[in-house]
């Protein structure tokens, strides 16, 4: 019997018994747009948390001196040379139009002393007029102000860190750490602004100061630490990596990207994603369930049916094949309808992100990232991919037992049963 | 709220060693300055207690120190039973703690520095501290005379421009007739107390009169203290920089 046969009859048995076809559609309907829905979701506040993350770290790239990432000693710098080899590549017009701010930065560990404490805090001389584009830490002054042109003292503290070290604006304190050299230097700063990022690590250990000062502070010259790359989307970390590669062999500087600089968001956005497989997978479990139960049981209730193709000269094989054509065409039907009504869905209602400012009640962090309570979904081909093997997968799995038993039925026995 | 052993004991061990009175030609700056020299250089063997007192707990620790200069400097800790045995190296800018139990050197990282030393009021970024204390601080006489029956020179230390010191200022009080320091009293910027330290039970140790006894009060918590006592002090006892090493630190008893 030809294929075409084959599939014409499945449809006709599908159309024969309407309101049963529905109801497994529906649920298969629902249950594609849910996955969509849910994947999409996931997707966009992963991109939120990287963006996020990389923002406050060390951007989705940085170029380092091999062995910063390891030590954070501030003997494994970029020197001069490299410094202004790095500032070069990055003046490439591939690279401009897709990163949205590169961030000169000299980074260290340190001691943060006041009469009052001694505190261990991490130390950034940044570039005053880059960041405001990076970590826009200058949007969340909650005292005084960030660092400005002609700064040369000031420093912009964390709230937290402010009131351990019982500091005010303009009140003095030291900063220490391991210079150059190796000796230990300090340096007097003045506090000129405090923020409040929500974020415990940044408010109870962050510093930003002038670069300039903490060149001059630990004997650097011109050199820094990093220079820290945030892109305007995680889709053209490969571009970047791929052009920015280039300075490793040229210049013997280390371009690493955020998964390898940031292995807890990494990780956070593994475990989260396996979260979500599981949640996936009993989903994908249920609606297999449902379709395999409709299916045999259209299978069980036609066995007279069976009997009489079978006994026209219908072959075990085609009449197994006529199953599995049901089974398949009933998923990949509703489920493409599926997917469309969750992406369409998803899109039109929740386009400009799903507001979750109801459920926290303040500022939420995990993994070292300010979470934003607006989540926008985002689609990616990989999805959407995955979406239509999935329906693939569920149309297979649960049309393979009906279609074993119909070709198992005994004509003569068959002929048994009522219709 | 910490003590400053470095800032503290040079006043101790050098205001002793300097033999003349203090003539009317030295400026106070320059007697500060003496002081802070006659400390470097210097080696020491001292006996000594250490006592902690705070809200909760007092603990008596006794110890030993050998230093050169203040660069130098092996602590051991011979009681309490729990802890004899545990000892800090330090050599210029680094500490390293060997627990005897554990069979373990532990190098202090950065992010210990600021953390408390043997649970007492002073931090390990205090024994790191080199003090530099004529480079730092401009050094005025603020007063002069007779206070409570005892002729003493009062010095205001102010930290210069930008001079990385935490004060806002200090002041110490020195006896003229033997240039012993009674007290220091350590301001912030704002001009409020935040600690003392204060000296007392002077004798004559290792040849030379020292206050044997010193006491660190935190004015946040005048409850809680820090204080040291000499049992046995000896100067110039000649040891070595290789003296100061790693596998002494774990093996001498």
């Amino acid at each position: 019997m030809p294929f075409g046969l084959l599939i014409k009859l499945a449809l006709r048995n599908l159309r024969r018994q309407m309101r049963r076809s529905i109801l497994t559609a529906a649920a298969m309907i629902i249950g594609l747009a849910l996955l969509v829905f849910s994947l999409a979701l996931a997707e966009g506040s992963h991109q939120d948390w990287i963006k996020g993350g990389s923002r406050m770290a060390s951007g989705h790239i940085t170029i380092q001196a091999p062995d910063f990432l390891r030590t954070k000693k501030i003997r494994h710098h970029l020197d001069v040379s490299q410094t202004e080899s790095v500032r070069r590549m990055l003046e490439d017009t591939t690279l401009t139009d897709i990163i949205e701010a590169a961030s000169p930065r000299l980074t260290i560990l340190g001691l943060a002393n006041s009469p009052a404490n001694a505190l261990p805090v991490l130390v950034l001389g940044v570039d005053h007029r880059i960041e405001p584009f990076f970590s826009q830490l200058n949007e969340k002054v909650v005292e005084g102000r960030y660092l400005e042109e002609g700064d040369r003292l000031q420093a912009f503290v964390g709230k937290t860190l402010a009131e351990r070290l019982r500091l005010d604006i303009g009140s003095r304190f030291v900063l220490t750490a391991q210079d150059a050299s190796g000796e230990m230097a300090g340096q007097l700063m003045r506090v000129v602004g405090i923020f409040s990022l929500g974020l415990p690590s940044a408010d109870q250990g962050m510093i930003h100061i002038p670069i300039t000062t903490a060149q001059s502070w630990l004997g650097l010259e011109e050199s820094v630490t990093s220079f820290d790359i945030l892109l305007e989307s995680t889709e053209a970390e490969e571009v970047a990596m791929a052009t920015l590669g280039a300075l490793e062999e040229t210049d013997g500087v280390d371009v690493i990207g955020w998964r390898e600089s940031l292995p807890e968001l990494n990780s956070a956005v593994a475990m989260d994603n396996f979260g979500n497989y599981i949640f996936h997978g009993i989903l994908f479990a249920i609606i297999t369930l449902a379709i395999v139960n409709t299916v045999l049981m259209s299978v069980l209730q036609r066995v007279r049916e069976f009997g009489v193709l079978r006994a026209l000269g219908l072959r075990r094989r085609e009449a197994g094949m006529m199953v599995f054509f049901e089974g398949m065409l009933l998923t990949v039907l509703s489920g493409g309808i599926g997917i469309t009504l969750g992406i369409g869905l998803t899109w039109g209602l929740f386009r400009n992100g799903l507001d979750f400012t109801a459920l926290m009640d303040t500022d939420f962090s995990a993994a070292g990232t300010i979470i934003s309570p607006i989540i926008v979904p985002q689609f990616t081909a990989g999805q959407i991919i995955a979406a239509v093997l999935s329906i693939v997968t569920i149309g297979a799995l649960s049309s393979i037992y009906p279609a074993y038993r119909a070709t198992k039925i005994d004509v003569a026995e068959s002929m048994k049963f009522e219709t | 709220m910490k003590f400053s052993w470095s800032k503290a004991a040079p006043l101790v061990i050098a205001a002793t060693s300097i033999g003349s009175p203090l003539t009317a030609q030295e400026t106070a700056a320059e007697i500060v300055d003496r002081i802070d020299q006659m400390w470097r250089g210097e080696s020491s063997r001292a006996a000594m207690e250490m006592t902690v007192v705070t809200e909760h707990w007092t603990r008596t620790i006794e110890m030993t120190a050998v230093s050169l200069g203040s660069t130098h400097s092996l602590i051991r800790i011979l009681a309490p039973r729990r802890d004899a045995g545990t000892a800090t190296l330090k050599v210029d800018n680094d500490i390293w703690n060997y627990l005897p139990r554990v069979d373990r050197t532990i190098k202090i990282p950065s992010s210990m520095m600021g953390s408390s030393w043997m649970g007492s009021h002073m931090t390990n970024d205090d024994l790191v501290k080199e003090s530099r204390i004529i480079e730092d601080y401009d050094i005025d006489v603020s007063f002069s005379g007779v206070r409570d029956g005892t002729d003493v020179w009062e010095f205001t230390l102010t930290p210069k421009e930008e001079a990385a010191v935490i004060w806002g200022s200090i002041v110490e009080e020195v006896r003229k007739d033997d240039l012993m320091p009674t007290w220091v009293r350590y301001f912030d910027e704002r001009g409020d107390l935040v600690r003392t330290l204060t000296f007392d039970d002077y004798r004559t140790m290792g040849g030379r009169l020292i206050p044997a006894h010193m006491t660190m009060i935190p004015i946040d918590k005048p409850e809680e203290s820090t204080s040291f006592r000499y049992n046995e002090l000896e100067f110039g006892i000649g040891v070595e920089e290789s003296f100061f090493s790693l596998r002494r630190l774990r093996s001498e008893r």
